[in-house]
């Protein structure tokens, strides 16, 4: 994993030559530094008292915010559009140099004026901060979870940015994820689930909260080293999604930087999201009873009653989660993972005819088959069983019913994405994005931000009346809800998917036999039958039979 | 050496490239002719690796890009047809940030950059902005990226467009010189007459297939295009005397009379050719001007069955 040296780096020179051109470039930071200077020296005459260090903490910390998730990835994703817009990208896939160092140039090249930036507030954030009674440890690990999420939206960003028709599918999974972070932001009122963590929430509560604790109560440094760890382990996956993402950008479809790959790593990151966070996300040193200086008086058989039913309440909402991220997971993956288009398709399947199953051609290009994403389905669907038997997480009749609707639902709109993908062209396709967004961003709004609205919304309108369904988290207190309207859910859900596996599996096998002559399960036809525009593409244009010396026209 | 087989590049639904196979020594300069769709462009791409080729197996120097990448794109050279550029870069950054991508080492890279931009009579312009050169200065100054890594495989789709005559001459002779220091040239342009001199062997295409290919001289033999002979008579001697002796001649078919020369299609050799004027005048017939002319590469091209030139 050797670098070359930064003056050596194309794209970190292409950055800072293009970043500090004078005066119309260097000018942003030159003036974003000045107007600090004036801010702190006017501000440094008023201050004296812990409240003005807490204001200045405050004001230092937004700026920080502003710059790291804000205008340092916007900086990458300009030059990453530059590049593409310009052409110049094809430069970069024809050079020689390791496309790590084309990935790392590009972060510090393009952003460097913000990162010094960055670095110089961090070294005024941190002396103020310890004026003003917040630890070294908690100003340290702000700045490193400021970073860490920095990164992970300038290589996300920037990695859709590079993607274009001809590499496909990295708009669609990072727009897909950008969904999930929204939804996902939502449901966090909820206050459960790993999620905050990826948002590197925790750590920057800590600090905008802290003045509110007493002493001693705080997060210690093992505790905040624990907030960090579990921020950059959440923020893994996408981190490695948008360098993915990027590198295929810039170097082309590889077998590790595929389509699957990066449905792999989106899955992991919504379950990992999904898992119940526990004490963690709610650290008993920020929780009501003890915060603040007027301490809440409570009987205590009341808090006892109340925490026994909020531990069954988190419980039974744990488990659904836990089953709900594994199924979402598990059918969002199968989806992406059936994202190229049917040229793509096409042009894999002759890639493999011709060379051989080829990695690239099996990882990247080939289209799952509904046998294959019915039998992952059933397989997600028998692993949750199996935890259920081992007695690892206890399923109601109701939570049973929501699942299998789930997967039903995940199942459907994942044939019929791949179906869309198959069948339609590029304007049809766009439309489906378009569907995507309201049903993965307008509607678990509208649903009264239900978490559980943004895992069925994709499969409305039946998500839309399930979320909406009086709730079988209840069930301990309510009883069991399945109503006869959940049966007809559950055989409409069955009809789409018969419906739409049928049409997918004659759409598929007219694509193979286009290409192969061929029949999906290995019969010859008697003949390839032409494949009419529109049904699956590929084929050669007419192409004159080169005979004799010339062959293409008659030589005079 | 470029060695491409059994290439075939799709796009969507169109078959841009099929089965293509093609073979550049060292020091050959290669031209790819063909039509607006032909696949020229696409081949060159593939080649390069700008795009994914839907299977094809590709050596550059023996190295093949799918295994060592890296390796490969080390020895190669590569032009596109619009010149993809930073305008806000100066013609000594961009030169710069390519010398780099190529890893030129940093001791020297500032010398090379400009002895390039010299080569390619941009010295003046070196601290002036992309955005301010002409159409065919950033022509040249891809050109001079392109050459600046001295890669042993080039390849260049219509690298000519937008140059002016003199940088046309200019750019020959580098390409001459790259392909004397023992690069291979891969080259695709529609002014054909450029390519005739300039190349040594050409290759047409059409429908993304490689209808004919080798050198001009071989073309020509495969198209059994005879020489044309043109002969000017001169003092008392007319023309038409000079096409009546030529009648019967095996070597000669269809003399004819324009414009006060005879004109007819030659179908021998130097030396048969020597002989026949030793024979003119022999017979008393007066010759001012005796030539051998072979046919255009343009002319070829179209006889091979091109309609228009891309």
């Amino acid at each position: 994993m050797k670098l070359v040296p930064l003056r050596d780096n194309p794209q970190f020179l292409k950055g800072f030559y293009l970043r500090t051109r004078f005066p119309e470039v260097i000018f942003e930071p030159v003036l974003a530094a000045l107007v600090l200077v004036v801010f702190l020296v006017l501000w440094t005459p008023m201050g004296g008292g812990p409240l003005s260090w807490k204001a200045l903490v405050l004001v230092l910390a937004g700026m920080q915010v502003c710059l790291a998730l804000l205008l340092a990835p916007l900086a990458v994703v300009r030059l990453t559009l530059l590049d593409r817009m310009a052409g110049v990208v094809d430069f970069y896939r024809a050079s020689p140099l390791p496309t790590r160092n084309h990935l790392v140039g590009l972060v510090l090249g393009g952003v460097f004026p913000e990162w010094l930036l960055g670095g110089a507030l961090f070294l005024l954030f941190l002396p103020i901060a310890h004026a003003a009674g917040i630890p070294w440890h908690l100003s340290c690990a702000f700045a490193a979870s400021l970073l860490l999420s920095s990164l992970v939206l300038a290589l996300g960003l920037s990695g859709s940015a590079a993607g274009n028709a001809r590499t496909g599918g990295e708009g669609l999974i990072v727009f897909v994820l950008m969904a999930y972070g929204m939804a996902l932001l939502f449901a966090g009122k909820e206050g459960f689930g790993m999620w905050i963590h990826a948002a590197g929430a925790p750590v920057v509560r800590a600090v905008l909260t802290h003045h509110h604790l007493t002493a001693g109560e705080g997060y210690g440094l093992g505790q905040t080293l624990v907030l960090v760890g579990f921020q950059a382990a959440m923020q893994l996956p996408l981190l490695l999604l948008g360098w993915v993402s990027l590198w295929r950008g810039f170097r082309g479809p590889r077998w590790h930087n595929g389509r699957k790959f990066q449905a792999l790593l989106l899955s992991v990151y919504v379950f990992c999201c999904l898992l119940p966070g526990g004490g963690w996300s709610v650290p008993q040193g920020l929780s009501p009873a003890r915060v603040g200086n007027g301490v809440v008086m409570r009987d205590p058989e009341e808090t006892n009653a109340e925490r026994e039913v909020q531990d069954y309440w988190w419980q039974h909402r744990g488990m659904v989660v836990v089953c709900g991220g594994m199924a979402a997971a598990l059918l969002l993956g199968t989806m992406a993972a059936a994202t190229p288009a049917r040229g793509e398709t096409v042009r894999g399947m002759r890639r493999a005819l011709k060379t051989g199953a080829r990695r690239a051609a099996l990882l990247d290009d080939w289209a799952l088959n509904p046998p294959v994403m019915v039998g992952v389905s059933l397989v997600s669907l028998l692993a949750i069983a199996a935890f259920h038997a081992t007695g690892v997480v206890h399923l109601t009749a109701g939570a049973a019913c929501w699942l299998v609707l789930v997967f039903l639902g995940c199942l459907w709109f994942a044939l019929l994405h791949q179906y869309v993908q198959l069948r339609w062209g590029s304007r049809a396709r766009q439309m489906f994005i378009l569907f995507v967004l309201a049903t993965w961003v307008i509607l678990p709004l509208v649903a009264l931000f239900n978490p559980f609205g943004m895992i069925l919304s994709p499969f409305l309108p039946f998500g839309l009346l399930l979320a909406n369904f009086p709730s079988f988290f209840d069930a301990g207190t309510r009883g069991e809800w399945v109503t006869p309207a959940t049966f007809i859910f559950l055989a409409a859900d069955l009809m789409l998917v018969c419906v739409f596996s049928g049409i997918l599996w004659a759409q598929y096998r007219r694509v193979c036999e286009a290409v192969s002559g061929k029949r999906p399960d290995g019969k010859d036809d008697a003949e390839t039958r032409p494949l009419d525009k529109g049904t699956g593409g590929g084929s050669a244009p007419a192409t004159p039979e080169v005979t004799g010396r010339v062959g293409a026209r008659e030589t005079s | 050496m470029i060695s491409v087989k059994s290439l075939r590049v799709d796009y969507d639904t169109v078959t841009a490239v099929e089965d293509l196979d093609l073979e550049v020594a060292p020091g050959e300069i290669f031209g790819l002719l063909g039509p607006n769709g032909a696949g020229k462009t696409s081949t060159i791409k593939a080649i390069a690796r700008a795009i994914e080729p839907t299977y094809g197996e590709i050596r550059i120097d023996s190295v093949d890009p799918d295994v060592h990448p890296e390796e490969a794109w080390r020895r190669i050279g590569y032009m596109p047809d619009l010149p993809p550029l930073y305008p806000d870069l100066t013609v000594r950054q961009y030169l710069d940030v390519f010398a780099a991508a190529h890893l030129v080492a940093r001791p020297g890279r500032a010398d090379r950059v400009r002895d390039w931009a010299a080569r390619v009579d941009l010295e003046k312009k070196l601290d002036t902005r992309v955005s301010e050169l002409s159409r065919g200065m950033k022509q040249r100054l891809v050109l001079a990226k392109t050459l600046l890594p001295e890669p042993k495989a080039l390849l260049l789709d219509e690298p000519a467009s937008g140059m002016d005559p003199i940088a046309r001459v200019e750019m020959r002779r580098l390409l001459h010189e790259a392909a004397a220091n023992g690069a291979a040239v891969v080259i695709s342009s529609h002014i054909l007459s450029e390519l005739d001199e300039l190349c040594t062997a050409v290759g047409v295409m059409e429908k993304g297939r490689m209808v004919v290919s080798g050198s001009i001289a071989d073309i020509r033999r495969r198209l059994e295009t005879g020489v044309r002979l043109r002969i000017r008579p001169a003092g008392a001697t007319s023309a038409e005397a000079v096409a009546a002796f030529l009648e019967g001649n095996p070597l000669v078919s269809g003399p004819a009379v324009a414009a006060g020369q005879c004109l007819a299609e030659f179908h021998g050799t130097e030396d048969q050719a020597a002989e026949l004027l030793s024979a003119l005048a022999g017979g008393g017939l007066t010759v001012a001007e005796f030539a051998l002319e072979h046919e255009s590469l343009e002319s070829l091209f179209m006889r091979i069955g091109a309609r228009e030139t891309s």
